[in-house]
């Protein structure tokens, strides 16, 4: 069993919370944190999707830290995936390295 | 370039730009592709692999012929291909159908194919996407070619015994949907 742990805002009443297995040791980025990885001058590539932080870098096809022509790294693509001719699988391929704040 | 083609494809609400790097990315997977497909082929040897040999072989040229109906186009558009072929194989749309590890594991090539054909339909399906009822010439181009790259899926995909797809191999001459931009 996961140890509670505080997802980082107030608690009161002494309430505590158990989170996911997953999520034990995850950063938790902004969206400008987010945009640090973008895939340029050696920096790693992360996008995200429905909360989850997932680190690309090793796919050949966001290599320059784009995707497709008309995605970017360190974006949050949970509204452009709904339009893409994949679904999340794809992406669940790749380590989760954090979570959207 | 087409100065009056181009004018109307941007007209209809399309980004060219983009749309012409999405149309190199695709010509680069397929020429990548027909390369990578030639050393499959050499290698699908033995009862199992040369019954496979033969799809693989029209893959192969229908999907050269997928770049030489991509590239007239490109230039329609105001694009180019890279100078540098090394920089073309790079920004492909799809990854490289490299060899498997072991050259007499053709379950492992039939993988390697049937992943490259499932990319480029679903590259071939966002183009139509992107240009359906809009840039009426690309999304013709497109379609005609996610035509082929469906049954080049169904052929690899029926002898990984996936299930059933109700397709034959090619009768007759080989693109039977692109060989129109060929002319």
């Amino acid at each position: 069993m996961p140890s509670p742990k505080s997802p980082g805002g107030p608690q009161g009443g002494g309430r505590s919370f158990s989170l996911p297995d997953w999520l034990d040791g995850m950063r938790v980025f902004t969206r400008n944190q987010l945009a640090r990885y973008n895939g340029k001058h050696g920096k790693p590539t992360y996008v995200a999707y429905q909360g989850k932080v997932y680190d690309v870098s090793t796919s050949f096809l966001w290599r320059t830290g784009e995707h497709q022509a008309f995605h970017a790294a360190g974006n949050d693509l949970t509204a452009a995936l709904k339009d893409a001719p994949h679904g999340p699988e794809l992406l669940r391929k790749f380590p989760v390295v954090g979570t959207m704040a | 370039m087409a100065k009056v083609a181009i004018e109307m494809v941007k007209k209809s609400g399309v980004d060219v730009e983009k749309l012409v790097e999405l149309l190199v990315k695709n010509a680069a997977a397929e020429l990548t592709t027909y390369y990578y497909y030639t050393i499959l082929r050499a290698n699908l040897i033995g009862l199992d692999g040369e019954t496979v040999k033969e799809i693989a072989e029209v893959a192969r040229i229908e999907d050269r012929n997928h770049f030489e109906a991509l590239v007239p186009r490109i230039y329609e558009l105001g694009g180019a291909l890279p100078r540098d072929m090394k920089d073309f194989h790079d920004m492909s749309g799809c990854p490289p159908a490299y060899m498997p590890k072991d050259p007499t594991d053709v379950k492992a090539m039939l993988k390697t194919l049937v992943e490259a054909e499932r990319c480029a339909v679903r590259q071939y399906t966002n183009i139509c996407n992107l240009t359906a009822g809009k840039d009426h010439r690309t999304y013709d181009l497109a379609l005609a070619i996610l035509n082929e790259e469906i049954e080049h899926e169904s052929w690899f995909s029926e002898f990984l015994g996936e299930g059933p797809s109700g397709h034959f191999m090619r009768r007759g001459e080989s693109s039977p949907f692109v060989s129109k931009f060929l002319k």
